[in-house]
């Protein structure tokens, strides 16, 4: 029984329409159907289909999706049923040779993996997942690499419980190997498992889907009182309550899962909410990234071949994306399950605002819906980590939380409170978080942020529009502590104006806002000659909301880009022999009104530009010395 | 946006097929494919797992990507909705297996990995405090990601 036992006559995709190169693409093959018997072989198909694009996730993500039939035409019918496994001693020559009686047991439907994997590979060259319908009313499937199911009732949910294997990477969640009666399985091991569904692991801070878990949740939620045994109890919280529940894994104890029933546990159930997050997390990136129109984006460096994108999308989801010189861009992924708060600076919304202290760590910044500054991080050493408030400080809606790394060991971290006044709070790795503190009495205009800058590992610059619309600082340092607040020159800004500032050297500080009327002023502090006089940058007039952001390349270069009032993307430059040149349109780029132009050089001769264009996507990109301006380009997968 | 508007060139990636039978490892088809490897395919987190590595021609990893793939066991299916799902182990594991990877221009040769993370410390102030132990790897097979098409 080879390939010999059959010829491939075609495929047809039967659903979707997605680019193939772009897409989730589900090749399902036939075996053990003859020339006569494709129509069969085609009903399975669409009723597989229909299946599985009624199954959530899977059907808010069917745009991502296409799926396709190869028909194959086998010399007999049916499947080998070998006597070994319980069955009748039925053989067929068929041409992925399938047969019931894997290991001995009747309903594990098996298949030449090798010849599935390169029929789908000429056939569909981007499949991510192949199945094969085996022509049987016999009930059996079985998973691997390859997926197999027959014709009987209910078998495509064997299919589907595969696919969360092979194209998920997620874990079994049922807490047994062999039906419960087994020996051996009453404890999981140690070592946390590598799967995102399964977990030994009940502390809130540290759970691997700590975001979906409410506060009021007990962890663990269920606990099982007999390792000896399954634990056979009715579920004790409501249905879709998301906690840890003791039996996974296929063990009795010490391997928790998310919620109390999920397909990876049982046939016939929906996938929990975390199998859910997870698949969305795999095809959602194929699609684009609808982005909340005016809050900025946050990118970062962890070093110069890669780049970490921070952004909240119109439903107020917190989301990232990164690109790597090796890989391309990952595509878009929720970040932790985060919600960010919609209000404030005319519903710019709170952003993601993100620091790296190495270059394998990162930590996030936001105001989530409850006005509450939250915090994530991420560890090349064990990935993501859930959400946590810092604190019980309510920030005004829509607050900026800024953040600076003084050493690898410590942030110091700065938002507006509900009232106004300046916040702060710091972690430091030998004593955790602090509570927050009014910066020496300071109170923000409604809808300014406060900005910090760290020139040397002992010292802090502060700035921010005051209720009377001037510009204001202060700083601290280790020797001193927090200064008093005092106002920089009779420069009136816009009550919503951010103060950037860029270090080109450590006794150099070069501010930039926007006027009352819209117009880009800058200022300057060096050690030696203090505080300089405002002047306008240009000639140039920002968007209203739209802010000013700086780059310092080197010491003696700044690099400025806004959003114009026409909605162009705009830069400037500032060289210390040539002085401020004159604004110019980037690429052509027109963003959203009132968005702001997010701006970072990863290396010296380079600069990466990031916006939410006018129709809600996020853009980038890039200049070099020797290539000049790029073209734009929409940020998902590459 | 501007009608200018350009992607960026999208990287080139190779899907790989492999037939294993017991411990031995074979490349059997190599293929150029005009496909996108999703960052949640190519996370660089360390996880426990089987692991595509990507690597220059100096044996510089370039990118690693999950595989999906447990050869060491099955699960057989309940007939009866609410019977449980059961798993039996494979006693001589035999089949193939596929992954896509990402291949840049540097791109030389692929290595398969276990890897195994150990379990973390116990989780400190924010769990960074202290230094995870290093996870251990173990190379399956190296294959060559050029030159003579495998399985011809």
């Amino acid at each position: 029984m080879t390939t010999a036992d059959g010829s491939v006559t075609g495929t047809t995709q039967i659903s979707g329409a997605a680019p193939r190169n772009r897409a989730f693409n589900i090749v399902l093959l036939g075996d053990g159907f003859q020339a006569g018997q494709q129509a069969a072989f085609n009903a399975a198909c669409t009723a597989f289909a229909t299946a599985l694009l009624a199954t959530p996730p899977f059907d808010e993500l069917a745009p991502a999706i296409n799926i396709f039939r190869t028909n194959v035409t086998s010399t007999d019918a049916g499947a080998d049923d070998p006597v070994s496994g319980g069955g009748t001693g039925a053989t067929a020559r068929t041409y992925f040779d399938s047969s019931f009686g894997g290991n001995g047991i009747r309903r594990l439907l098996v298949c030449n993996a090798g010849t599935v994997l390169t029929t789908a590979a000429a056939q569909v060259p981007e499949f991510t997942l192949a199945l094969v319908v085996v022509n049987s009313t016999i009930y059996g499937g079985s998973g691997g690499s390859v997926g197999t199911f027959s014709l009987a009732a209910g078998a495509s949910e064997i299919a589907i419980h595969e696919s969360g294997h092979t194209a998920f990477g997620l874990a079994d969640e049922y807490p047994y190997y062999a039906g419960g009666a087994e020996t051996g399985h009453d404890h999981h091991p140690a070592g946390e498992p590598g799967e995102p569904n399964v977990t030994l692991n009940t502390n809130r801070a540290t759970l691997k889907w700590g975001w979906a878990v409410n506060a009021a949740t007990a962890l663990p939620t269920m606990s099982n009182p007999n390792c000896a045994a399954v634990d056979s109890r009715a579920s004790t919280v409501p249905a879709g309550t998301v906690g840890t529940f003791e039996g996974a894994h296929y063990y009795h104890c010490g391997a928790f899962r998310p919620e109390y029933d999920c397909k990876m546990r049982n046939l016939g159930v929906p996938f929990c909410r975390i199998c859910r997050q997870v698949i969305w997390n795999r095809i959602g990136p194929l699609g684009d990234l609808q982005a909340r129109a005016r809050t900025p984006i946050s990118v970062l460096a962890r070093y110069p071949e890669h780049l970490d994108v921070f952004a909240v999308d119109a439903s107020g989801r917190t989301m990232s994306d990164w690109w790597d010189a090796s890989s391309g861009w990952a595509g878009w992924f929720h970040l932790s399950g985060g919600i960010s708060s919609a209000g404030g600076r005319g519903a710019a919304g709170s952003p993601v605002t993100s620091v790296s202290r190495y270059s394998g760590h990162l930590d996030v910044f936001t105001v989530g819906t409850d006005n509450r500054v939250y915090s994530a991080w991420w560890d090349r050493n064990g990935g993501w980590s859930g959400w946590f408030a810092l604190g019980n400080l309510v920030a005004r809606p829509g607050s900026t939380v800024n953040v600076v790394a003084r050493t690898n060991d410590h942030l110091d971290v700065f938002t507006i409170g509900s009232d106004g006044k300046v916040m702060s709070c710091w972690w430091d790795a030998a004593g955790g978080w602090s509570g927050w503190f009014n910066v020496s009495g300071g109170v923000a205009a409604n809808g300014a942020q406060v900005t910090a800058i760290a020139r040397y590992p002992f010292h802090l610059d502060l700035f921010v529009v005051g209720t009377d619309n001037r510009v204001w600082s202060c700083w601290w340092d280790d020797r001193s502590g927090w200064s008093s607040w005092f106002q920089i020159g009779a420069q009136k800004a816009r009550s919503d104006s951010t103060v950037n500032v860029v270090a080109r050297h450590r006794d150099q500080l070069d501010l930039f806002t926007t006027a009352e009327d819209g117009k880009i002023v800058s200022t300057w502090w060096n050690a030696t000659g203090g505080w300089g006089g405002w002047f306008q940058v240009s000639g140039g007039v920002a968007s209203p909301g739209s802010q000013v952001t700086a780059v310092a390349r080197y010491s003696n270069h700044l690099d400025l880009f806004t959003v114009g009032t026409d909605n162009r993307i705009y830069s400037t430059w500032w060289h210390d022999t040539t002085g401020w040149a004159g604004w110019f349109n980037v690429s052509g780029g027109v963003a959203a009104p009132g968005s702001t132009v997010t701006a970072l050089s990863r290396v010296m001769e380079q600069l990466d530009v990031f916006v939410v264009g006018s129709d809600g996507k996020v853009y980038s990109t890039w200049w070099h010395d020797t290539t000049g301006w790029a073209g734009w380009f929409r940020l998902g997968i590459t | 946006m501007p009608d200018t508007d350009q992607p960026a060139a999208p990287a080139g990636a190779i899907r790989l097929i492999f037939e294993y039978d017991g411990d031995d490892v074979r490349l059997i088809h190599r293929q150029p494919v005009d496909v996108l490897v999703p960052g949640f395919d190519a996370a660089p987190d360390i996880r426990t797992g089987r692991f595509a590595e990507v690597r220059d021609a100096d044996d510089r990893a370039l990118a690693r990507v999950a595989i999906r793939h447990d050869a060491s066991s099955r699960e057989v299916f309940p007939e009866d909705p609410g019977d449980p799902i059961t798993r039996v182990d494979v006693e001589h594991p035999s089949g193939a297996f596929t992954v896509v990877v990402p291949a840049s221009e540097a791109a030389s040769q692929v290595a398969l990995l276990d890897v195994d993370v150990p379990p973390p410390p116990p989780p400190g102030e924010r769990g960074i405090a202290s230094a995870p132990a290093e996870p251990r790897e173990n190379v399956l097979g190296v294959f060559p990601l050029t030159g003579r098409e495998a399985g011809q």
